[in-house]
């Protein structure tokens, strides 16, 4: 067990001091102990090259990010390289290299298996394994250590945990959504009383997790005021005459285009109500048409022709008066995360950009004044 | 921890329950900062159970 005379001349235990004449034993490059974050890749690199640890970890990411290799040299390090004051291999470490070892080539073979050099399809599954080993570490509160094996395992744990809650997210937004609000809110307030009694009894520790899991994405429904009822995808409407328009349109989430260029307005006020959960709703408007609109955006924007406002919580108004013998649509949004969309033309996408052009301002212009006035002057094209 | 997490977890479920029902509107202005609160108390509250390492 202790020293024998076979041992290496590299001390078999921690000398006191901290890294002392490093000339009298050849360096070796092993993972650090006790400079690490995950398993103590670039604590090692550090200490090796005599380098700053963070500088090296800065490196590391920026590989990762560059195709994975710096995933893949991280996850090669940790397979192949030693830790510091490791024991010898014994039975169980060969047991988990071996593993680590298989996972690897496995991984590889999925990644050439999927085309390229298989580091863009091998750069998701490393990174599905950083984020569990991250939510196992922040779960457990205990660093990754021991053999890669174990490493795995964790990773594998914290996937999983992070794949379940996130199921809880979708299915609490999508409750919350459809107006089950309260029922989410009641469990919350449920895990919270349990957690409650277990600091006295013990036990339901894990309620945390899933809890914030369903209590945030309602906290989200809830304040942008996305309402998903009324269905999803992509809904696109175009009446051909006045009363084929409703009074009102509503998308729980997705695209929905309600498309009037067909219709002939008669003079006066038309009110339409246009309501969107969370996605884009396109109106698109007669050329001899005025707008005025009223909008409230949970999160995200309105844009009506070269008008537009963004943001959160945002009470949009912009009711402009019509001369006498026009039209005027009155819209009235209702949006919770998305965009509203007003537009004389399917083609004017960049309407707010284009104002930094040079073009025409009064092709765009929509005070209802101009443009009448440019009707009356009969520079029309028809 | 537990204790922290749960009255934490009980007063934010209450705010969701009244905005739920419409009894009272948090805009999303005010909600994230609660939210964010909410979630860095039980953060908190975890961290200092754990103890320094």
């Amino acid at each position: 067990m202790n020293s024998t005379p076979d041992n290496p001349p590299s001390s078999p235990t921690p000398d006191p001091l901290p890294d002392p004449a490093p000339a009298a034993a050849p360096r070796r490059f092993e993972r650090s102990s006790g400079d690490r974050l995950i398993g103590g890749v670039c604590g090692g690199l550090a200490r090796y090259f005599g380098l700053d640890t963070t500088l090296v970890r800065i490196g590391m990411v920026a590989l990762a990010a560059l195709g994975g290799t710096g995933l893949i040299v991280y996850a090669a390090a940790l397979i192949l390289v030693p830790a510091d004051g490791e024991v010898p291999p014994g039975p169980h470490d060969a047991r988990d290299r071996a593993l680590a070892v298989g996972v690897a080539i496995v991984l590889t073979i999925i990644g050439f298996a999927s085309g390229g050099f298989g580091l863009g399809a091998l750069f998701p599954l490393a990174l599905m394994a950083v984020a569990g080993l991250a939510v196992w570490w922040f779960a457990t509160g205990e660093r990754p250590s021991g053999g890669p094996g174990e490493i795995v395992r964790r990773a594998a744990q914290g996937l999983g945990l992070l794949v379940g809650c996130s199921a809880l997210a979708i299915g609490s937004f999508l409750t919350s959504g459809l107006g089950g609000g309260v029922v989410v809110a009641a469990l919350v307030i449920a895990a919270g009383a349990a957690l409650v009694a277990a600091a006295f009894v013990g036990g339901a520790r894990w309620l945390v997790l899933p809890a914030i899991a369903i209590a945030l994405p309602l906290a989200f429904v809830s304040a942008t005021g996305v309402d998903l009822d009324g269905g999803f995808g992509e809904r696109h409407v175009r009446p051909g005459t006045l009363a084929e328009v409703k009074r009102s349109y509503k998308l729980g989430a997705g695209e929905l285009v309600i498309d009037l260029r067909d219709v002939k307005l008669p003079a006066g006020d038309r009110r339409l109500k246009v309501g969107i959960g969370a996605g884009h709703a396109l109106v698109l408007v007669p050329q001899d048409v005025c707008v005025a609109s009223t909008a409230k955006v949970g999160m995200g924007g309105v844009v009506v022709f070269e008008r537009d406002g963004g943001g959160v919580d945002v009470d949009w108004s912009d009711l402009r008066r019509a001369p006498a013998g026009t039209a005027r649509l009155v819209i009235d949004g209702d949006v919770g995360l998305g965009l509203l969309d007003v537009r004389h033309n399917d083609a004017d996408h960049d309407v707010p950009r284009r104002r930094f052009e040079s073009f025409d301002a009064n092709e765009l212009n929509d005070s209802c004044a101009t443009r009448v006035a440019s009707r009356g002057s009969g520079a029309s094209n028809g | 921890m537990s204790l922290t997490a749960g009255v934490v977890l009980v007063v934010f479920g209450i705010v969701l329950l009244l905005d739920s029902t419409d009894t009272l509107h948090v805009g999303i202005g005010a909600m994230a900062p609660i939210a964010f609160a909410a979630v860095g108390a039980i953060l908190l509250a975890s961290g200092l159970s754990r103890g320094p390492r």
